[in-house]
């Protein structure tokens, strides 16, 4: 066996994470040096999976150009049905750096719909993208717009699966703040009908915040501790793990305190913007309410970050993370081009 | 809703036993373990009416070309008259029973009875079934056919109490009746069932199947003395060789076994497949559930008598009992290494050179075993391999490089410096070792930036700094279009020239620079977007070696253009030694290099030639 084949196949044993990354990323190595595509895009594909399901977006970008680039080259060396299908994953995560502008984002969802419609499929996926990216740009309006016209069409062979798109419904009438709507798209997740390797992750965090505010604590409590043990210690759902947060400030700091522990040594392997905002934004917010609480503070903190600054209380942590959220929410605020992250910031009061 | 409009609808048989066979059972096979099943519920039942009664059954083939036909006899509890009569209406009302969780006590011995029967006509057309009763009675007959039908009658001669099924073979399922297949069957099924089965046939006479559960299953800890049987049995039921075992209980007693360790390394992916017996007849032997993830370097036999199967009886039901008996199962396990570690160190050391990867995965996961195992763990060093152990009692402060590269690039500086470096590279590596100081808090774990290694480098003396600045200050601005310092020290070994020294973000750089050049448009542009990320921090360092004779020369040369070439050649070289992915610009000034020096010394060549023959 080649060692290209045993790093592969040792590959192929690891869970997605670093330690699987670092072994794909040898072979594309070895595959370069040896000047053989084919291996080359063989373990980049990989390595595209990998990073994207464990949270390393810039492998992700890095693997999927390489691989883009060398198809425009060789269009009938390579299959075109996973190369598109992953192109769903590029959008987004290409939006939630803030150094990427929104031409480039433009630039790139004009080229996902030339590609997606030259090769058969309809729009539907594509503005199921556009969607994500309106999102992450603020263009709340727009997205609503884009979403409903996704809604009518008909599925084809590029679209996610039910469970994943169900849980997008459930995200989207989060985003909408309808409760009641979050809860009864939920359900069919909720009782397990519906089920992916992806979901019900984070439908379980998005579900506790609207049924805190129906009265419905019992439940709420029950999905936050299905959910949280699903996603503890996961970069790649930091996100959700960031709800679980929010979700205690309001009912229980012990437990919440438990779970920013085991959560911030994780930011440093972030690379996100957006979820680092998001993170920032509600553990700042979990802070605000342990100050207001008069906690005492004992809290175990990184040593990534008390390199960088020393802490002396929750106040200190508080600040640091209200800064932190504010210097990313500006840095998209300017690429959007509208108020709309500072505008999150302050209505969720955590400074 | 009045009793009058309630209907009962008719369920069809043949339908049902398509359905059996087809969904709920994974093959006919599973005829013989519920006749087995039957016998062992009717022998049980009648333990409980007299407990010194000798259980048994006997099986025989007769027919031998022709139709086979087989036949089961157990001298168990009997059925009636009026029980006949129940157990075929409970096959019709099976639906109303859970059928995913069925009940396997003996008040309720008979609706299950039913259920089992049918299986049988996957390979047989006809049932024919004597009964006596220990309740006493008249001797029944019953014949039952796949549409449903039955008769039944009273047979004349008394028999002794138990039951005794014939099946006639059906065409084309002659291999089910064939003596090799249903001895293994039996065996299969039947191996620990706690009373005598034979198996009876023209061609071999009487054999005796089983022996029952030996008593070092039934009571796993004395295993350790009876280890030659256990392997063989290991062998026989799991069909392969193994050399080492541990012994599993739960504190109820009601759930035990063996762990065989598999002899070869398993893949983290390979399908756990224990085989598991409940009250004695086997169960599943895919059960994955039952033994902890981490456990795949292991294959078990175990007995319970406190689990629910799933319907397709494969699996257990996860509910808090099996999440107890898989936690108390898994601590088995842990001591049982905790206890190797004690006793028998070699045997654990090359348990973690054979499962490496499962044990590295296990102790990521799981810090009390980390705890238990770190001491024999192996790690690739400057120093050669080294458990964790020998690394933690000698150095205080522990420094390891986060990738495979990162320790190839400085392993020949700093072993040359006698300077301990871990390679944290390999699968689980960095996690391990970031962990570590939770379990030996006196001792100190330090990621080792490609920086660091320059911490041993000697710095040059005042003297040497205004001698030599005209040479690092030339050689800066050479390097500054790759973003690259210029830094001159004294380091080991002497015949190393320069050293190429990344800070980890110039890494990431890289690999995105290398994709822009082969991607395609709105992505080249979105990549250099990107690396601002990191252009700031992403300074490298090209360290010049003043203890080597060329970099000393290197140092006196005042041709500009030679020293720029020299630099930027030494450069690329040092990118190639530390197996750092170069671009294509790098290359193509390499080669140029290369073609610059041969015309030099061309040049050279040609000059002094001259000089010597004119």
């Amino acid at each position: 066996m080649t060692i290209f084949e045993e790093l592969m196949m040792d590959a192929e044993q690891l869970p997605d994470g670093p330690a699987k990354l670092s072994l794909l990323e040898e072979a594309a190595k070895i595959a370069d040096e040896a000047g053989d595509i084919h291996q080359g895009y063989k373990a980049r594909l990989e390595i595209v999976d990998a990073a994207n399901w464990s949270g390393y977006p810039l492998k992700v970008i890095a693997a999927y150009s390489w691989m883009l680039g060398k198809y425009d080259q060789f269009p009938n060396e390579f299959d075109a049905f996973r190369l598109l299908w992953r192109y769903k994953w590029i959008i987004s995560t290409v939006a939630g750096f803030p150094e990427v502008s929104r031409q480039q984002i433009e630039d790139m969802l004009a080229d996902m719909r030339r590609r997606f419609l030259e090769h058969g499929y309809s729009e539907r996926t594509y503005l199921s993208c556009e969607y994500s990216a309106l999102l992450t740009l603020n263009e709340i309006e727009d997205a609503e717009l884009i979403f409903k016209k996704f809604r009518q069409m008909d599925r084809d062979g590029l679209s996610d699966c039910l469970a994943c798109e169900q849980n997008e419904l459930v995200n989207y009438y989060n985003i909408m703040d309808e409760d009641e709507l979050v809860i009864k798209y939920a359900e069919p997740i909720l009782n397990g009908k519906m089920r992916c390797s992806r979901v019900p992750h984070l439908t379980y965090s998005m579900v506790m915040m609207p049924l805190y505010r129906l009265g419905r604590i019992e439940e709420a409590l029950q999905y936050q501790k299905k959910g949280y043990r699903m996603i503890r210690g996961d970069i790649s759902y930091i996100w959700g793990i960031a709800n679980h947060l929010e979700f205690f400030a309001h009912l229980d700091l012990a437990k919440g305190l438990g779970i920013f522990e085991e959560s911030i040594p994780l930011l440093s392997e972030v690379e996100d913007s957006e979820s680092r905002m998001v993170y920032y934004t509600k553990s700042a917010f979990f802070m605000k309410k342990l100050v207001e609480a008069d906690v005492p503070f004992m809290v175990k903190l990184p040593k990534a970050l008390t390199d960088q600054q020393s802490f002396g209380s929750f106040t200190d942590l508080q600040k640091y993370l209200v800064n932190q959220a504010l210097i990313l929410a500006k840095l998209f605020d300017q690429r959007n081009g509208n108020s709309g992250n500072y505008e999150w910031l302050e209505s969720l009061e955590i400074w | 809703m009045s009793p009058s409009n309630e209907y009962r609808f008719q369920v069809n048989l043949s339908g049902m036993i398509d359905i059996l066979s087809n969904h709920l059972y994974s093959s006919p096979n599973v005829f013989i373990r519920e006749i087995l099943q039957n016998a062992t519920d009717a022998i049980t039942a009648r333990y409980q009416h007299d407990p010194s009664h000798t259980g048994k059954v006997e099986i025989e083939l007769t027919g031998g070309g022709e139709t086979p036909v087989l036949m089961i006899e157990d001298n168990g509890i009997g059925l009636t008259e009026a029980e006949i009569h129940e157990f075929l209406a409970m096959i019709g009302h099976s639906s109303k029973t859970r059928t995913d969780q069925l009940p396997r006590e003996t008040s309720s011995f008979i609706g299950r009875f039913g259920i089992g029967l049918l299986s049988c006509f996957m390979v047989s057309d006809e049932i024919v079934l004597l009964t006596q009763s220990v309740q006493g009675g008249p001797s029944m007959e019953w014949r039952g056919r796949p549409d449903g039908t039955y008769s039944i009658r009273q047979l004349g001669s008394q028999l002794s109490t138990g039951t005794r099924i014939y099946l006639k073979c059906k065409p084309d399922y002659e291999e089910y009746f064939d003596h090799e297949f249903v001895e293994e069957l039996i065996f299969y099924y039947g191996a620990l069932l706690p009373y005598q089965i034979t198996l009876k046939s023209e061609a071999s006479g009487i054999q005796v199947l089983n022996e029952g559960m030996p008593i070092w299953l039934s009571n796993p800890e004395l295993s350790r003395t009876h280890k030659e049987e256990v392997l063989l049995l290991g062998e026989k039921l799991l069909g392969s060789t193994f050399s080492e075992f541990i012994p599993l209980t739960t504190a109820s007693g009601k759930t035990g076994g063996i762990a065989f360790i598999v002899p070869h390394t398993v893949a983290l992916n390979t399908k756990r497949a224990h085989r598991v017996y409940l009250k004695q007849m086997l169960v599943s032997e895919r059960a994955e559930n039952i033994l902890p993830e981490w456990a795949f370097f292991l294959k078990s036999i175990i007995w319970t008598q406190e689990l629910q199967p799933t319907a397709s009886r494969e699996q257990f039901y996860e509910d808090e009992s099996l999440e107890r008996v898989r936690e108390e199962l898994g601590g088995c396990i842990r001591n049982e290494l905790m206890r190797m570690a004690q006793t028998d160190p070699g045997r654990l050391e090359n348990l973690m050179v054979l499962h490496s990867l499962s044990m590295r995965a296990l102790a990521a996961e799981d810090q009390t075993f980390y705890s238990i195992i770190y001491r024999w763990l192996p790690f690739e060093t400057t120093f050669g391999t080294k458990t964790l152990g020998e690394l933690a009692d000698k150095e205080q402060v522990l420094y390891y490089t986060p990738t495979v590269d990162q320790f190839r690039q400085i392993t020949h500086v700093a072993s040359a410096q006698s300077f301990l470096v871990i390679n944290g590279g390999y699968i689980y590596g960095q996690e391990l070792l970031e962990h570590f100081p939770e379990i030996r808090p006196e001792v100190q774990v330090e990621q080792l930036n490609p920086e660091d290694v320059s911490l041993v480098f000697t710095d040059l003396t005042l003297e040497e700094r205004s001698q030599y600045y005209d040479f690092v200050h030339i050689a800066d601005a050479v390097l500054q279009r790759f973003r690259c310092q210029a830094q001159l020290k004294r380091f080991k070994p002497n015949d190393l020239p320069v050293v190429f020294i990344p800070s980890s973000d110039s890494l990431s750089l890289r690999s995105l620079e290398r994709a822009q050049e082969s991607s395609t448009a709105p992505f080249a542009s979105i990549l250099g977007s990107l690396s601002s990320i990191y252009n700031e921090a992403a300074y490298s360092n090209l360290y010049f070696n003043l203890d080597n004779p060329l970099v000393r020369r290197l140092c006196t040369v005042r041709h500009a253009e030679a020293l720029a070439v020299s630099v930027e050649t030494l450069y690329v070289n040092a990118l190639l030694i530390g197996h750092y992915p170069v671009n294509q610009q790098e290359m193509k000034i390499f080669n140029q290099g290369i073609l610059q020096f041969i015309n030099w010394g061309m040049t050279l060549f040609d000059h002094k030639l001259g000089g010597e023959y004119s």
